[in-house]
């Protein structure tokens, strides 16, 4: 039963997070779906499957908030490179913004029970 | 992305990865928050990188190792989704389970009672006995009928509001009967006036051939034998001759050739008036008939309506009688 809820609520907390994340490594950069999936799959706990990024990328696409750009490749076919639209740099500022706040709430929730 | 740019794989790994690409397709049927094709590429493209050192033909196992890194197929759904293969499962199932509990229910109802719902069950079990056996149906639509009007009455005295599951049993045969009657009252003034005008056309065509004495022609069949003359040359031959209806269309406004629509016309809606202010009125005098004969249709326009469309006929009745006296009188008929 606590599995099961733990199972849930990280899921939960995951797949927020894990979109937070795609829209953060493309911040200064257009990246190739490879090397974002590679770069995230290395954070412990935030992708189950280094797959999970795909479908994220399709629907921010779809959002408006990344575009997609082909690159002819020396190593193989062309490559396909996510950046962020201006649409998308205005949501990953207010999303930082959300999350930062959460965060110092939660650090402030637990600092004062630990001072209790 | 095509299938061609994930070369190098053994006959067994390319089917596997093709197995793979067909159940993430299957996952994400129906989810229009992703494109299925991107994804598949994307994959395609993440494949071709993690086997770019891989020693080939790329062997099962390699791909395998691969793929599980990727994550199941199913990941591809955007969070909260269920794919629509499950979804679909899960519609028969709960449609199974609630087929057998709605006949687990109507049994125990129509052995057990109580009466309201034994009638409502029975009720439409007749009626689709009745759906089933066409040539009999207006016969188990009648039981059914009956059963269902059972059925409300005795919901009714128990205080009962009838809920959705309740009215699906009962209504049918109700709202079927209640929507032919209501049909045929709205369609009864327009046989009436069909039949009549049909029959004023006869009794003048006899009318006219009589005033003309009888005229007759030889038979076409080459017989010696005559026929009477057709109607057509009755007026051609005898222009002199006036029936009742002919002195009724003079005394017509408007132009000659306009006036026997301008009749039908006027005789229509004398009609229409005379049987709408019959039905108006009693509906009005019996309410409560009324609205059980044409329930659930129609309930707050009997009540409310009734008498108004009865007393507003009825006056414009006596506005037309006035009227056809006035063409009588002119017609020399009274």
């Amino acid at each position: 039963m606590d599995a099961d809820l733990l199972a849930n609520w990280t899921t939960q907390m995951r797949k927020g997070l894990l979109e937070l994340c795609v829209l953060m490594v493309l911040r200064n950069r257009r990246m190739y779906g490879y090397d974002i999936a590679k770069t995230l799959s290395v954070v412990d706990g935030l992708v189950t499957g280094e797959g999970t990024i795909y479908p994220i990328l399709s629907r921010f696409k779809k959002d408006g908030l990344v575009e997609t750009t082909l690159v002819e490749s020396a190593e193989g076919p062309a490559r396909k490179y996510y950046q962020l639209t201006e649409r998308g740099r205005a949501l990953l500022t207010k999303m930082r913004a959300a999350w930062a706040a959460v965060r110092d709430g939660i650090e402030a929730v637990s600092s004062a029970e630990q001072l209790r | 992305m095509t299938a061609e740019h994930t070369t190098g794989l053994s006959p067994a790994a390319e089917a596997r990865f093709e197995e793979y690409l067909t159940q993430m397709r299957r996952a994400l049927l129906g989810v229009p928050d992703v494109s299925a094709a991107e994804i598949e590429a994307d994959i395609r493209e993440h494949v071709e990188n993690e086997l770019h050192g891989a020693a080939r033909p790329v062997e099962p196992f390699v791909l395998e190792a691969v793929l599980r890194r990727l994550g199941p197929p199913t990941q591809w759904l955007p969070p909260g989704r269920v794919p629509v293969a499950a979804q679909v499962s899960a519609g028969f199932s709960t449609l199974g389970q609630y087929i057998r509990a709605r006949f687990r229910a109507a049994r125990d109802a129509v052995w057990r009672g109580p009466e309201d719902w034994r009638l409502a069950y029975l009720s439409f079990g007749v009626f689709a006995v009745g759906i089933l056996s066409v040539p009999f149906f207006p016969l188990f639509l009648v039981i059914s009928y009956v059963l269902s009007r059972a059925g409300l009455a005795a919901a009714a005295d128990k205080g009962v509001t009838l809920d959705a599951g309740r009215k699906w049993l009962l209504y049918p045969p109700v709202v079927l009967v209640s929507l032919a009657l209501v049909l045929a009252v709205i369609a009864a003034p327009i046989g009436i006036i069909g039949v009549t005008v049909e029959g004023i056309e006869g009794s003048d065509r006899r009318e006219r051939w009589d005033m003309a004495g009888r005229p007759t022609v030889p038979s076409s069949w080459g017989r010696p034998t005559t026929v009477p003359m057709a109607d057509r040359e009755v007026r051609a031959k005898y222009p002199e001759v006036q029936t009742h209806l002919d002195r009724v269309l003079a005394a017509l406004p408007g132009p000659v050739a306009a006036r026997e629509v301008v009749a039908v016309g006027f005789y229509s809606t004398g009609v229409l008036l005379a049987w709408w202010a019959l039905v108006g009125c009693l509906a009005g005098a019996c309410p409560r008939l009324a609205r059980g004969l044409v329930f659930p249709l129609g309930q707050s326009f009997v009540t409310r309506r009734a008498n108004w469309v009865g007393t507003a006929c009825l006056a414009l009745l006596a506005v037309w009688g006035a009227a056809a006296y006035r063409i009588a009188e002119a017609a020399g008929l009274v």
